[in-house]
């Protein structure tokens, strides 16, 4: 028999503040950035068996779960995140002065 | 990121739980860095401006910069971002904790070491816990959801982390190094004796001091049973000997006279107006005369500009820190003196947040944090 699942509070208590006039356009960002994750994380499941198939020719899941990456491409992944996020949202702030402007 | 140490108790996260993490934690790098800077752009070629245009003047304080700013497009893109990264944190932790808390609460059973817990149900969880969830914590500190739990507390320790994206030390104990440091910089000499930390969550500053402070005595006080629990099975895997104990340091159990050094690490902004007060006397009356008592704080609003003033109150609206809005104008002196600390014994220092070799929780380095301070 499986063990019982555990269940943890998800939500935070207290109410959350509305940033748009329309409440959906706040409901859509975060659709947006667990998508944005989701992405994130199968891009980096397929890095880690690229780079284990490169070592090994042949590769279980077992492998793919037990793989931490090193400093050395942990930060290659970071690099890839950033330019990936940047990508993302790039439309932010299109229309908006640079904060050249003062400060 | 900079990699978090992991003791035996530590929610280690599996390969995509880890990658998720990785993921929030590079978001609100790129929020902070690229994103955030954004709103100077905005403030001053846009709002400020049609604020002037409208009014004559410019803003007066922060009050009139929120009325202008929160209607914004590039500050509400920002802030919902901000906000939705802060409520990922929590998520991308809690399956983690959730898949692995059956094998942390059995090793929790069997942890060997020292320190001891004492817990007592009798506690009253305060109504600044329960209204809201602090910084969004879903349960915030004080939440049982299985027996003898100790999620929360395992929940804290990677969140908090990403909170800081790493910018608390491996060992997510900056906090504790920083006030440290300035307790030794100030009193080279004096003995450490009995010390309390007071909202000590899962003992992150305490636990540091111990392993400093090998002379010294212990305790460390919050009113929520699961981040004491872990707090205390965590000082165990560290080798650190701490005493924690369930208590509102509103109200020890401490005897008079009887403290020689009370701490605190981020605790006051997470209280109330009448709460801070019952701390402060609190404090007075269970040191000893000539203890000294150090509670270090996020900033006050002084000198910072009307934008600034904003900024930095966004945590106040839209991460749950109710009272930190109160405490940035609030006259502590006058909290001293009313406690019955002397007001040429009173100061608030602005202290140096380097923990490490050019280490700070900020990226400003010029950034200090308050520590009000005072002998009996």
């Amino acid at each position: 028999m499986a063990a019982p699942v555990i269940k943890l509070p998800r939500r935070a208590k207290g109410k959350r503040p509305q940033f748009f006039e329309d409440p959906a356009i706040d409901q859509m960002m975060t659709f947006i950035l667990e998508l944005a994750t989701e992405v994130s994380v199968v891009y980096d499941r397929l890095d880690t068996m690229e780079r284990l198939l490169d070592n090994k020719g042949t590769i279980s899941r077992a492998d793919v779960e037990a793989y931490r990456p090193d400093e050395k491409i942990e930060a290659e992944r970071m690099a890839r995140r950033d330019a990936y996020l940047k990508r993302v949202f790039r439309m932010h702030g299109e229309d908006t002065p640079s904060s050249d402007s003062g400060a | 990121m900079l990699q978090q140490a992991m003791h035996d108790l530590f929610p280690k996260p599996n390969h995509d739980e880890a990658a998720r993490q990785e993921f929030v934690n590079d978001f609100r790098v790129h929020l902070a860095a690229k994103v955030f800077p954004g709103n100077f752009g905005a403030y001053f070629g846009r709002v400020l401006p049609a604020f002037a245009k409208t009014n004559g003047r410019e803003p007066k304080d922060r009050h009139e910069v929120r009325k202008v700013m929160t209607q914004d497009p590039y500050y509400q893109m920002w802030s919902l971002m901000q906000r939705s990264s802060q409520e990922m944190i929590w998520d991308s932790v809690i399956d983690t904790v959730e898949r692995t808390l059956p094998d942390l609460q059995a090793k929790a059973k069997t942890a060997k070491g020292k320190g001891t817990l004492t817990l007592d149900p009798a506690v009253e969880i305060p109504r600044y816990h329960t209204g809201a969830d602090i910084h969004l914590q879903p349960g915030a500190y004080h939440t049982d959801s299985v027996p003898d739990d100790i999620a929360q507390g395992a929940v804290y320790e990677r969140g908090t982390f990403l909170y800081a994206m790493g910018g608390m030390g491996p060992e997510n104990d900056g906090l504790g190094r920083i006030l440290h440091k300035f307790f030794r910089k100030e009193w080279p000499n004096r003995k450490i004796g009995k010390v309390v930390d007071m909202g000590t969550t899962i003992g992150l500053g305490i636990v540091y001091w111990a392993q400093k402070e090998p002379d010294g005595e212990f305790h460390a006080i919050d009113v929520a049973a699961p981040v004491l629990r872990y707090g205390h099975v965590r000082a165990k895997a560290l080798g650190a000997a701490v005493h924690f104990s369930q208590q509102n340091a509103e109200k020890t159990n401490f005897a008079d006279n009887s403290v020689d050094l009370v701490i605190s690490h981020i605790l006051l902004h997470e209280t109330s107006r009448n709460a801070i007060q019952n701390i402060f006397n609190e404090c007075h009356r269970i040191l000893k005369p000539g203890g000294l008592m150090l509670h270090l704080d996020l900033p006050q609003a002084g000198a910072q500009s009307p934008l600034e003033g904003f900024l930095w109150e966004w945590e106040v609206y839209n991460n749950n820190e109710h009272f930190y809005g109160q405490l940035r104008e609030l006259d502590v002196s006058e909290v001293a003196a009313k406690a019955g600390f002397d007001k040429a014994k009173f100061k608030i220092h602005q202290v140096d947040s380097t923990w490490a070799d050019g280490q700070t929780p900020y990226s400003d380095s010029n950034f200090t944090f308050p520590v009000y301070a005072a002998e009996k």
